[in-house]
């Protein structure tokens, strides 16, 4: 009996949508699962840009205790340490620390070296309000999410938007850097170009990233960045 | 026992548009949020929930189709997705043309087949343009591909 090719076409529906339901669940359960997924919805920003003495301390981490002695005329910096004298006690349960990531591969090649932190640290920092966290991934990504109060300046930024980033910040401004992930060179590449060509003496990088904070807050519970 | 190698027309387009998809699906896979900020700098009129629903599941429609494309497993089904799939692709990138940007199509991953992400070849490739022309290509092919299809099915119920 033959099959009129509508009749074909009538078979069609169901296997279509069973695909696109497949895939949707499969999207849902991967990129929920996976700390460098795509989040459903953007989460709210946690973060102020540069927070205030007065703000109440967020903690992402089980039951941490910090305390943080700020920086002022009358509590003068601790020799060897640009951030102040920082008390930092951990409270009563243990924290899991958040494995700093591997480093970029070895084939490539800077021309400075920084000091690496992880993002416990640098979370501490920003807290202070005493460091600029400077995010050297390609402005749609930025966009896209970013870590609360971090500011966009792309490692291929023009020379323009360099210039423009310099006048606005200080030589002296303490700056962690950070791009994606462990294997991505652009926040060396910016962190190189700024202390080369613009003077930043400050400066440091987070080596995992975007990725790292993604890390921590799936740890901690509290969803994405901005 | 005679094996005989059946390397027609349609076999290999069916091969080419599966692995296609296949390596598609593995590149967006590998860094989702690259492929969402590749969405993003395509500037669409749509609204934001709509690109991350798609970052999240796009990837895996095309690595079912490609895997049933390559399978031999519901094929018109896989054939109608893959043709939906290239002709939102070419109308996405022709949008991206006619505005004049200047985009990774945020397609391929060529550094999979070790180019490096400098060479011109490899620059060209990931241009909207070349990426336009590519979709609308294997849409037509899909769409030849499908039409065999039916009318192989229809012949064999006759």
């Amino acid at each position: 009996m033959p099959q009129p090719q509508s009749q074909i076409l009538k078979q069609l529906p169901f296997p279509m949508v069973a695909m696109l339901a497949g895939s949707l669940l499969l999207g849902v359960a991967y990129n929920s699962a996976s700390p460098l997924g795509v989040r459903a919805a953007k989460a709210q920003e946690s973060a102020t840009a540069v927070p205030s003495a007065t703000s109440p301390s967020r903690t992402g981490y089980g039951n941490e205790t910090i305390s943080l002695t700020m920086e002022s005329a009358r509590n003068p910096r601790v020799p060897g340490s640009p951030y102040g004298n920082q008390v930092v006690a951990v409270g009563l349960e243990p924290v899991q620390p958040v494995q700093p990531m591997q480093t970029a591969p070895a084939q490539l090649t800077f021309k400075n070296t920084f000091p690496s932190l992880v993002w416990p640290e640098v979370q501490l920092l920003q807290k202070s309000g005493e460091i600029m966290l400077v995010d050297a991934r390609m402005t749609t990504y930025f966009q896209a999410e970013h870590i609360p109060g971090a500011v966009s300046l792309p490692a291929n930024s023009s020379e323009t938007e360099l210039t423009a980033f310099a006048a606005k910040y200080p030589k002296a401004t303490p700056l962690i850097v950070y791009c994606g992930s462990s294997t991505c060179p652009m926040a060396h590449n910016l962190a190189d170009l700024l202390a080369s060509q613009y003077g930043y003496v400050n400066i440091k990088l987070m080596p995992g990233g975007f990725a790292e904070y993604r890390i921590a807050q799936a740890q901690a519970g509290t969803g994405g960045g901005k | 026992m005679k094996v005989t190698l059946d390397l027609n027309l349609k076999v290999l387009l069916r091969w080419i548009l599966g692995v296609l998809l296949i390596w598609a699906s593995i590149s967006k896979l590998a860094n989702l949020q690259d492929f969402y900020g590749s969405l993003l700098a395509y500037k669409l009129p749509l609204p934001d929930f709509f690109l991350r629903g798609t970052a999240m599941c796009l990837p895996w429609l095309e690595l079912l189709c490609g895997l049933m494309l390559l399978a031999k497993v519901q094929l018109r089904s896989a054939l109608t997705w893959a043709i939906i799939l290239f002709s939102i692709f070419v109308l996405a990138t022709g949008f991206a043309w006619a505005r004049g940007l200047d985009i990774s199509c945020g397609c391929l991953d060529l550094s999979l087949l070790g180019l490096g992400s400098e060479s011109e070849l490899v620059k060209v490739m990931k241009s909207v343009t070349f990426a336009f022309f590519r979709a609308l290509l294997l849409t037509v092919g899909a769409i030849y591909l499908l039409r065999q299809e039916t009318k192989a099915a229809t012949a064999t119920v006759r």
